[in-house]
């Protein structure tokens, strides 16, 4: 059972070291899971949880020599996964907190702009696309993984990875042609 | 045109350098001279560097954390949230009563379990001090009332009786699922946990449950089994008749193989050992003279329990070539609801078809009817290629489901188009939800029920995962005299639309019953191995009004029974011994007879096909190659299911014997079944 292993036993990495992990892979898992969440706290405790069982597993991924970053990102997508199938249930993250657009300001340049307010219409459309959706296009743009990377990450094929994707960017391409954003 | 939807899934890939060389050149030929495959691959561009800049700009991630403020987290689990399903108060409470229903609610660092045992009175209510003691103690809090979501992908289909548990209907919260794998046995988790008020006024979630239990299997899904009771060993004195109806479905073990692919083990409820069985392909004699299918018998040592012995009993029914079937007028009835949308579901399901497209014959019919928000017909019967073609590529998904309306629409459509002497028969796809119009099972199973007198065959296939309702969707092909496949890829697809289309397809044996009598003077008492949800009662056997199992051609049928030979000293729970007369044993050799009833398709009166199995056919050296493969194939099913009547049974020795007893294997079927077992005795160690 998982409680048996007592937790005394297992080799732990030092303070020092997990530090180096950290600042080396948190900003891209929160980024990461910021993402594919829709929310900025639960994306929080999600990494919080990745490294906290990355310290206890710590014995086997390297006497295993599991790759870290394959490995990080492999858990936090679990982690994900588990919130939203339990958000599906009870529908608490998903509600954004009052995204009204904040008022333009007169004093900003309006070519900045006009970049930040497509850059931000892109992203409703992101948010609107199902989480597996964003996932695989968000480790693929942002994390820059390839196929095959991210179907380590997401436990499937690269076939359906490849599938995903395709999938993701016709609705994205769709939505965005539909809003003008594209010709 | 056609081409052009080829090369207009690879336009995203190529876009992304992850096109092989081959093809891509291939796709960049055909861009230079297709100005709309140049237009789209053109917008997909645009798209994605959108995408890509717009991620850059996107606001900054909260703050990094430092380790330290992480540990503190850490600590608290290690003190006592982290494994908290397994300590010492737990299990004690564990123990104390069947879990009905378990809820957290977690505020700060102090956790509240309330425990309900089915038949205690009032709820027991534990509560943990998880230890950081830097942290204020908080008050327990009771939850707060939450609705219950409205949520088309993902309808959260709970039948939960408040009579039962008023203190859970009076709270409001949102009940657990009542199908989950129980607690104690398979370490599964979180049943069910309630947001609380946090001190910043946001509502956050019970963070525990999400790290210390991602092992919990199918708890998070809202897939749902049933609950299979395991047939005991009865005494051949007192219950001499074992009577059941065959089960040609193999959906159990392509689910079980989703699951150990994976990484997880399935919760024992999905592990129908009979579909396991059944899902290979067996190497029985072709039937001879009138009868649609041969008979093998064969008994033998029992791999997992000395002493016990192991009878086979195999049905193969006669080959049909694909050429000499009868005309098909196929009604698929598709679930386009939006939960259909992923990889593994519409697009998977369209393939498939496309495959079987290609076999389709002239005299054949085809027509398709969608249901989602509404049912409705999108292909009119035809026998036109390109249209059923046409008519597959434009189905999207989208919307909620009206099974019910889908059904009787589909139904309709069959006895419009019925072929006589042909094969009429829906296929019904879907991954399990009907929650609009006619929502109760009760209700659907009767409207089932209600079109099987019509002629008309069912054929379920099911499809994707954390919403399967495979009990549900059992029950409807049971009912509808059919067949269930539960189809995880496009091989699957394959096997079971093409490779055993006649199986799937053609039925050649209806309201196929077996009943066995056994010699209590030869075996004290038996067991049969799965068939749980296909038991008869003996009476049923010679009742031809009676509704069983269908035999499809060229399907095989396999059941097991273990045996406690007469001789032995073991114990085995009986009955009484009846008090007004005395049974009389016949003196005979025979182990025991076989009895099986068929009807030919269309028939009203059944055939009775009578065997016995004498002791000295007992088998003490060599089995043969068909016996020990399903044997091992039952001895892993007992250990998936964690059943008290497992025995021995050893993964790495059924590793060992189903690889001497793979035989030719030319699907590789088999290859992959030790592959699993492998799979399955790993993730097991690790969960130890």
């Amino acid at each position: 059972m998982i409680g048996q292993v007592s937790p005394s036993a297992e080799i732990r990495p030092d303070d020092q070291t997990m530090e180096e992990v950290m600042s080396q892979y948190q900003a891209a898992l929160l980024r990461y899971a910021t993402r594919v969440l829709n929310n900025a706290d639960a994306a929080q405790d999600v990494v919080q949880d990745t490294f906290i069982r990355f310290h206890s597993n710590w014995s086997r991924i390297t006497q295993r020599g599991l790759p870290v970053k394959g490995w990080l990102f492999r858990t936090a997508h679990n982690a994900a996964v588990d919130l939203i199938r339990k958000e599906s249930r009870l529908r608490f993250l998903h509600e954004r907190k009052g995204q009204e657009p904040e008022p333009p300001d007169p004093f900003d340049e309006e070519r900045q702009r006009e970049r930040e307010e497509r850059h931000a219409l892109v992203m409703e459309h992101l948010e609107a696309l199902r989480p597996k959706e964003r996932e695989v296009l968000v480790l693929r743009l942002q994390e820059e993984m390839s196929y095959k990377e991210i179907a380590g990450v997401i436990n499937r094929s690269e076939g359906y990875v490849g599938s995903l994707i395709h999938t993701a960017t016709k609705k994205l391409t769709q939505s965005l042609r539909h809003a003008g954003v594209i010709s | 045109m056609k081409k052009c939807r080829q090369f207009e899934k690879q336009l995203v890939a190529y876009l992304h350098g992850e096109l092989p060389e081959e093809q891509g050149r291939i796709l960049q030929e055909h861009l230079n001279g297709c100005a709309a495959c140049a237009a789209e691959l053109e917008a997909h561009r645009q798209t994605v560097e959108l995408l890509d800049a717009a991620l850059v700009d996107a606001p900054a991630p909260a703050t990094l954390s430092p380790w330290y403020a992480v540990q503190r987290r850490s600590r608290a689990y290690e003190n006592g949230t982290g494994n908290f399903w397994f300590s010492p108060q737990l299990k004690g409470a564990l123990a104390a009563g069947a879990i009905f229903a378990l809820f957290i609610v977690l505020s700060g660092s102090v956790v509240v379990i309330k425990l309900l045992p089915q038949e205690a009175p009032a709820p027991v209510v534990v509560t943990f001090q998880a230890g950081d003691p830097d942290e204020p103690e908080v008050a327990v809090r009771a939850p707060i009332p939450v609705k219950r979501p409205v949520h088309s992908e993902l309808p959260d289909r709970i039948d939960h009786d408040p009579d039962v548990d008023p203190v859970l209907a009076d709270s409001g919260a949102v009940m657990p699922d009542r199908f989950l794998p129980d607690l104690s046995g398979s370490g599964a988790g979180l049943i069910g946990a309630a947001p609380v008020g946090g001190s910043d006024g946001l509502v956050r979630y019970e963070r525990y449950a999400m790290t210390g239990l991602r092992n919990a299997s199918a708890g998070h899904d809202t897939e749902q089994y049933n609950r299979i009771p395991e047939n005991a060993f009865m005494m051949s004195m007192n219950n001499p008749l074992s009577t059941f109806s065959i089960d040609v479905d193999r959906a159990a073990y392509a689910n079980v193989r989703r699951f150990l692919n994976e990484n997880r083990m399935p919760p024992p409820d999905a592990v129908r050992i009979e579909e396991m069985i059944n899902y290979f392909v067996y190497d029985y004699p072709e039937p001879e003279g009138d009868d649609p299918f041969s008979i093998s018998l064969e008994v033998a040592e029992c791999p997992w329990n000395a002493g016990h012995q192991l009878a086979m009993v195999g049905l193969q029914g006669v080959k049909v070539n694909t050429s000499d079937l009868p005309p098909n007028n196929l009604v698929f009835l598709l679930d386009v609801s939006g939960s259909m949308e992923e990889p593994d579901k519409l697009p998977l399901l369209k393939a498939g078809m496309n495959l079987l497209v290609d076999q389709l014959r002239p005299e054949d019919r085809v027509s398709i009817v969608v249901y989602a928000g509404a049912a409705g017909l999108v292909l009119e019967p035809t026998a036109d290629r390109d249209r059923i073609v046409d008519a597959i590529e434009q189905l999207q998904a989208g919307g909620s489901t009206a099974g019910g309306e889908g059904i009787e629409l589909a139904y309709k459509v069959a006895r419009k188009s019925f072929i006589r002497n042909g094969n009429n028969r829906v296929i019904l796809a879907t991954d399990g939800d009907f929650n609009v119009g006619v929502s109760s099972d009760g209700e659907l199973v009767r409207l089932i029920e209600g079109q099987r007198e019509s002629g008309v065959y069912l054929t379920v296939l099911g499809f994707g995962s954390g919403n399967l309702k495979d009990s549900k969707l059992e029950q409807l092909a049971d009912c509808g005299n059919g067949n269930y496949a539960y189809i995880d890829d496009i091989l699957e697809a394959r096997k079971t639309l093409i490779t055993e289309m006649g199986g799937t397809l053609l039925t050649i044996a209806e309201d196929v019953k077996v009943q066995v009598e056994f010699n209590p003077s030869q075996v004290k008492a038996y067991r049969l191995i799965g068939y749980e949800n296909r038991l008869l009662a003996q009476e049923d056997f010679n009742d031809d009004s009676k509704d069983a199992g269908e035999l499809g051609a060229g399907h095989s049928v396999t059941a097991l029974y273990e045996l406690i030979p007469a001789g032995s000293s073991e114990k085995v729970p009986e009955a009484d011994d009846l008090m007004y007369q005395k049974t009389q044993l016949v003196e005979s050799d025979d182990l025991m007879t076989v009895k099986l009833r068929y009807k030919l398709p269309g028939a009203d009166k059944s055939r009775l096909l009578v065997r016995s199995v004498e002791m000295s056919d007992l088998i003490s050296d060599a089995p043969s190659r068909n016996f020990q493969f399903a044997s091992e194939v039952a001895e892993f099913g007992l250990l998936l299911r964690n059943s008290e009547y497992r025995g021995n049974a050893d993964y790495s020795r059924i590793i060992q014997r189903a690889r001497s007893a793979r035989g030719s294997d030319d699907e590789g079927y088999r290859a992959e079944f030790v592959r699993l077992v492998e799979k399955a005795r790993l993730l097991k160690l690790r969960e130890e």
